[in-house]
């Protein structure tokens, strides 16, 4: 008894030894996704989601940025800032295009900027897909005219598409100045997952999330029909009072998709902490070194943190050649 | 004597005044949603909105509360978002925007030519559902080296139900678009009929060809109670020098549950019809239909 006792005790020296050292750079997302144990607000089961800065309860509260010592899980830190000159993984570190701004409407209004730059190994079969959103701070349009006075679009997730003949995509995020929010989960999967955050008697979140919301989604037993952008409760003018059933919290294993999810919006955010722009976004996938735009493999959400309405803005992509934006 | 003309000068003057009864209830009936019936209109399965620009070979017309608001909504709230509803007591339930992608043999070096934008809005008692569909043409020429014009937008999924539609035109020009273009007829067809220089504003039902007909040349056009074609003129760069950059706000009422709406393949059509010269085309792409509608039915 005693031997087993020191074994798990050192294999579980090692697992933290190992876990921190392993703490920033690109997470793996393998197709077959990772088993997850029961916890708080955690069924059991298979999940395509890895947890990344695990401050700020997914955007709801005050999150810390990640640095070289901590909050750190999937970060890089390949300097430039945005203007995307470095690769994060220097065996991929040649670049196929030089960095590109696009802009993106909706209703005839600009939303914001997509900054992409693509980088390819030497032997053509592996890239690193690089992406930022910067919103637009100059929108009128309301996003929540449900709410008194005018609001901007609240980015939860970014998905990026294109990666179904990848086995194992590596996915992580560089925060580049104060304006970036983190990643908060990261996941392979084309339904993004409604998250609510626990409130304190005040009125403001904790540091969990609310009943029936889960960190890592699991890929059952019921999950959305393909094709499904977000699952959750719906909009909800009282947030945090409505508990999400299992099913509405589960979203499939998608090997085409990888979801980012962050908290960013050019306005000012419903619970207080404002993040105009996305980090920069990386999934590191097979390529043959040759990229095209592929209609709609961009797809920001906002899944109503708050009192928000659900909004999917689509958008074109840099990809590998032949991608797709199949579920 | 004196009595007849006293009864013709009575008689004219009822006229005079039926007319002008017509008149005024006509111009305040015609602002707001109109109803497209199943069966479509006597003549015709369209109806005329806003009339001016020559269906887009000239300079169209804002609407105002004066003129040329057949079919025009506006109302403070859609001044400042046109995310707000068009009418008192329905709120946004979600809303999709999405590139419109040029197919080949007919796309340039830039295959996305567009920017489509579909919202959803429903009543409190969730009964009724408005579709909303706004489209942004980005300057990405064709193979041909010509910009890519929309001349109607046909939406599908309505069979059976009663229709209600009408537009919101922006009269403040974006600062990077410019203005909308008008809507200039709105009908219970799939078909969208080419409007040249000369052409009938009305189609007719007489000789029309197919119900499942997308595009036509002939002055005709079948009633589809499943789809509703709103004929407007939309191009980054039209060859007729009216260039109109964005569609109107274009809103569908229409009954339905409090089951969220599904994004179904092909719900929406964008039409070339060839006004000016342009290759006819018709490229389709999903859209959110009630539940329970099928998009191929004609």
């Amino acid at each position: 008894m005693k031997k087993v006792k020191l074994k798990l005790a050192v294999l579980g020296a090692f697992s933290v030894l190992s876990a921190q050292a392993l703490a920033t750079g690109l997470v793996s997302l393998p197709t077959a996704g990772v088993a997850v144990a029961a916890g708080a607000n955690q069924p059991a089961g298979t999940t395509g989601w890895e947890l990344c800065n695990t401050t700020g309860n997914y955007g709801s509260g005050t999150y810390t940025p990640p640095d070289a010592g901590a909050n750190n899980i999937c970060a890089v830190f390949p300097g430039g800032g945005r203007s995307l000159t470095t690769s994060p993984v220097s065996t991929i570190a040649t670049a196929v295009t030089v960095a590109t701004s696009t802009p993106i409407t909706a209703n005839g209004e600009t939303l914001g900027s997509l900054g992409q730059r693509t980088w390819r190994n030497a032997t053509n079969t592996q890239c690193v897909f690089a992406k930022y959103i910067d919103f637009a701070t100059t929108g009128t349009y309301d996003y929540n005219p449900d709410l008194a006075g005018s609001q901007r679009f609240e980015a939860n997730d970014v998905v990026l598409g294109g990666f179904s003949t990848t086995p194992t995509v590596s996915a992580g995020y560089y925060h580049t100045t104060t304006t970036d929010s983190p990643i908060f989960r990261v996941g392979r999967s084309f339904t993004s997952v409604q998250m609510q955050p626990e409130l304190d008697a005040l009125g403001n979140p904790t540091n969990n999330p609310f009943t029936g919301f889960v960190h890592r989604p699991i890929n059952g037993p019921t999950v959305p029909a393909a094709g499904t952008e977000i699952n959750g409760v719906g909009q909800t003018l009282s947030p945090s009072t409505i508990v999400p059933t299992a099913a509405q919290q589960t979203s499939a294993i998608r090997t085409n998709w990888v979801d980012f999810m962050l908290d960013n919006t050019g306005g000012v955010d419903e619970d207080g902490t404002t993040a105009k722009n996305t980090p920069v976004m990386y999934v590191q996938a097979n390529c043959t070194g040759l990229v095209a735009s592929t209609a709609n493999t961009i797809r920001i959400r906002q899944t109503g943190q708050e009192t928000q309405p659900w909004v999917t803005i689509l958008a074109s992509g840099q990809t590998r050649v032949g991608a797709n934006a199949n579920f | 004597m004196l009595n007849s003309n006293l009864i013709e000068s009575g008689l004219v003057f009822k006229c005079i005044l039926a007319t002008f009864l017509m008149l005024s209830s006509g111009v305040e009936a015609a602002q707001g949603f109109v109803n497209l019936p199943k069966e479509g209109f006597a003549n015709s399965a369209y109806t005329l909105c806003n009339t001016t620009g020559e269906f887009g070979l000239k300079e169209s017309s804002a609407p105002n509360s004066d003129a040329n608001n057949n079919c025009a909504i506006t109302r403070e709230k859609l001044l400042e978002s046109p995310m707000n509803a068009p009418l008192e007591g329905f709120n946004m339930v979600g809303m999709m925007a999405r590139d419109i992608p040029m197919p080949a043999p007919y796309a340039g070096t830039d295959e996305i030519v567009a920017t489509l934008t579909d919202t959803m809005w429903r009543n409190k008692e969730k009964t009724e559902c408005i579709y909303g569909t706004h489209i942004l043409l980005k300057p990405a020429p064709l193979a041909d080296g010509k910009m890519w014009q929309v001349n109607d937008i046909a939406r599908g999924g309505f069979a059976g139900k009663p229709v209600e539609v009408a537009y919101f035109f922006k009269p403040e020009p974006d600062k990077d678009y410019g203005l909308p273009e008008a809507v200039f007829r709105v009908g219970r067809t799939f078909t969208s009929v080419k409007h040249a220089k000369g052409d009938l504003d009305l189609p007719a039902l007489k000789a029309a060809p197919a119900s499942n007909k997308a595009i036509t040349n002939n002055q005709a056009a079948a009633v589809s109670d499943n789809w509703v074609n709103f004929t407007t003129d939309i191009s980054a760069q039209d060859v007729d020098g009216t260039t109109r950059k964005m569609s109107s706000m274009l809103y569908i009422k229409s009954p339905c549950t409090a089951q969220d709406p599904v994004e179904q393949e092909n719900a929406i059509r964008f039409r070339t019809t060839g006004q000016n010269g342009e290759h006819q085309l018709e490229i389709t792409v999903p859209g959110l239909v009630p539940v329970g509608a099928v998009v191929e039915k004609y």
